[in-house]
């Protein structure tokens, strides 16, 4: 559906975007993740034929992607990171702006404004002001006004910055409901838990090169830890702390503060062997659990650096 | 399209920003040349003058009777007591009266200062000198139409002299109507700021708004026409709004044929409008510094027009008129001028072209920054 081949946009020196490859399937939720700078909006913006860009090719539905590529862009919906609304207009009179840069039947224009009002749920907003609105409902507005015309391709760019937990998971939610009634997604965020939980497909960016890509089983698969093990309330020398890194398939251990965190190697009975060298030796500790990797711990072992640095 | 410019113009009726400079400053601003113009025409209070006798001739006897019947008349304009030359001066002195009329074969004026009644007086006596010679025929031959002639020039100097001036047509108008003008002149130049928004919130990089307009499958030279011409409707509007408040509520005396004065309005908004739409699609500089160029640029022609110092427009025209032949809110109020003094159609017709070519540059101008761009950053 999206091809992007060596894709290269400078600022003066910067480097923004660094020959990126990005190959777009029709049907998933594909996740653009990179901590701030590292070329997600560039990258979006280029796609949509609003920025220059010196090197590379951009295909979208199998069309070089031009500004005057009105027949494409009539299948993509943006959901721009800044909220883009006209003030003066209620919620109702935006989306139906928004909704009349593509669709220019009355009635089922007036349909569709009517599905996206009650797809973000703000039929009791229609008639208010964006400024008459929290910043979660601005942000559901924002959404509503580039889902409207029902497009094929929904881009969303940081859409949840901002944003408080209840319409956060609405706003996720709906995001996955859009992808079940057809509609491709790329989601753009620095928030790997969101990402987690809705991409189907995740390529990570980094100072505009895509670092990895693929399901998020896939990229934890790439890492070589398996499993985090956390031990708090524990009081540890420096034999002990010695004798835990020499355990099978331990390869990290920080200890600080009476935290002591294991980091191990994919393999079964990492924890019991771990509680089991604690009631040998008798020692007490308050509270454990156990983790899977997450996408921070991919980007870390991938750049060495935290996803939020 | 429609739908497009319904919420345009949703959105600017319901801008309580843009209606208060749009619409209301500048009938607040007329209100108060108005009421500021309308004192100095009203509340001119009666100028106390000292008469001294020097001669008992006819002559100066006939200036006399010319300096009595001012002072009797209806107008008030002057009140006149004799006194010796002692006390006159003394008076003068001491700030009781403006002036000093001596009543002799050659009247003579004496004032402390220069000020508006001072000016008054002298022109009352410059109006009495180059009528002398008729009043002193007229008391020989026929005094009993003294009164009358004195009563005919008297008025004439009242109305003439100090209240209205030459324009450079070389006709005389009232000269505070200029203020109105460029007032007007300047509402239709109010219409950048409208342009301005338009073209900016069709610009990636410069609004958020733009952004998203840019990737509808609406194309931008179609969306901008459609905000150009709601807000052009919309400037004409105020600018109407304004007229008819001048002429309807204050009474201003601005004739002419409205025929040809719609026209000038209609003109003056678009080229307002479009001006704004260039300047609004030109560079990459953020929105307020758009703002801040287009702020000094209608400013700046507002005040080369006469809108700030009534006579920058007539030195202009002395010393550069080329800046007269471009600068629009010039082109407006001369284009205005033509049609309530001057009636020179020649000159109406010349402004209306002017205006017209300056808009059809700006339009295209703006059309052609805007259409297809890519944006260097955003």
């Amino acid at each position: 559906m999206i091809e992007i081949q060596n894709l290269v946009k400078r600022y003066g020196d910067l480097v923004a975007l660094d020959h990126l490859d990005l190959d777009i399937r029709e049907g998933e939720i594909f996740g653009l993740l990179g901590p701030n700078g590292s070329g997600k909006t560039t990258a979006i913006s280029c796609l949509l034929a609003l920025l220059k860009y010196d090197k590379g090719k951009i295909s979208v539905f199998g069309e070089k992607m031009m500004p005057n590529s009105y027949g494409v862009k009539k299948k993509i919906g943006i959901v721009p990171q800044e909220v883009a609304v006209f003030g003066e207009l209620t919620v109702e009179e935006n989306i139906d702006y928004f909704c009349g840069l593509y669709i220019k039947d009355k009635a089922l224009r007036k349909k569709y404004v009517e599905d996206a009002i009650q797809f973000v749920g703000l039929e009791e907003q229609k008639k208010m002001r964006p400024k008459q609105l929290s910043g979660g409902l601005l942000r559901r507005l924002n959404i509503a006004c580039g889902i409207v015309h029902k497009p094929k391709l929904v881009i969303m760019d940081e859409p949840t910055v901002a944003v408080d937990p209840q319409s956060r998971n609405h706003i996720l939610e709906g995001i996955q409901k859009l992808n079940k009634e057809g509609a491709t997604i790329i989601y753009t965020s620095h928030y790997m838990e969101e990402v987690e939980q809705i991409c189907t497909r995740i390529a990570i960016l980094d100072h505009g090169r895509s670092i990895a890509v693929g399901t998020k089983e896939e990229l934890k698969a790439m890492i070589k830890m398996g499993e985090r093990i956390t031990i708090e309330g524990i009081a540890l020398d420096k034999e002990h702390l010695q004798e835990i890194k020499e355990l099978p398939h331990v390869f990290q251990t920080e200890y600080e503060n009476q935290k002591l965190v294991i980091c191990c190697s994919s393999a079964k009975q990492n924890l019991m062997r771990v509680l089991h060298y604690l009631q040998e030796r008798e020692i007490s500790c308050g509270k454990i659990f156990s983790e899977l990797p997450t996408l921070n711990d991919v980007f870390l072992e991938i750049t060495g650096k935290e996803l939020r640095d | 399209m429609l739908q497009l410019m319904k919420y345009r113009a949703l959105g600017l009726f319901r801008d309580k920003i843009t209606m208060f400079w749009s619409l209301l400053f500048p009938l607040i601003l007329c209100t108060l040349f108005y009421v500021t113009f309308g004192n100095l025409d009203n509340h001119l209070e009666c100028i106390d003058t000292a008469v001294v006798v020097k001669s008992e001739e006819k002559e100066a006897k006939t200036f006399g009777s010319f300096l009595q019947f001012i002072a009797d008349s209806e107008e008030d304009l002057i009140s006149v007591e004799e006194m010796s030359e002692k006390e006159a001066k003394e008076a003068l002195k001491d700030g009781k009266v403006f002036g000093i009329y001596y009543v002799d074969a050659e009247p003579e004026l004496v004032v402390a200062s220069a000020g508006v009644e001072e000016s008054i007086l002298k022109a009352l006596l410059e109006s009495y000198e180059r009528n002398a010679e008729i009043i002193q025929t007229v008391s020989k031959e026929k005094p009993e139409s003294l009164l009358k002639v004195i009563d005919r020039i008297s008025s004439s100097a009242m109305q003439t002299e100090y209240v209205k001036e030459a324009t450079l047509g070389g006709k005389e108008t009232d000269g505070m109507i200029q203020y109105f003008f460029s007032l007007i002149a300047m509402t239709c130049m109010f219409g950048c700021f409208l342009g301005l928004e338009a073209a900016v919130t069709l610009q990636a990089n410069v609004n958020p708004v733009g952004a998203r307009r840019c990737i509808g499958a609406v194309s931008k030279i179609q969306q901008l026409f459609a905000d150009f011409i709601v807000v052009c409707i919309f400037n004409i509007i105020d600018v109407s709004v304004l007229l008819v408040y001048m002429i309807g509520v204050l009474k201003l005396d601005i004739s002419g044929d409205m025929g040809k004065i719609m026209p000038v309005s209609v003109l003056g908004s678009i080229i307002g409008v479009s001006m704004g739409m260039l300047v609004g699609s030109v560079g990459r500089w953020k929105e307020g510094v758009k703002l801040a160029i287009m702020l000094s640029v209608s400013l700046g022609s507002s005040f080369l027009s006469g809108l700030m110092v009534g006579g920058i427009k007539g030195l202009l025209e002395e010393y550069c008129p080329f800046l007269n032949r471009i600068n629009p809110a010039s082109l407006i109020s001369d284009a205005f001028y033509c049609v309530s003094i001057y009636w020179d159609s020649a000159r109406y017709t010349r402004d209306m072209l002017s205006m017209a070519g300056w808009a059809v540059v700006f339009v295209l101008g703006s059309f052609l920054m805007i259409r297809r761009v890519r944006y260097d950053s955003i």
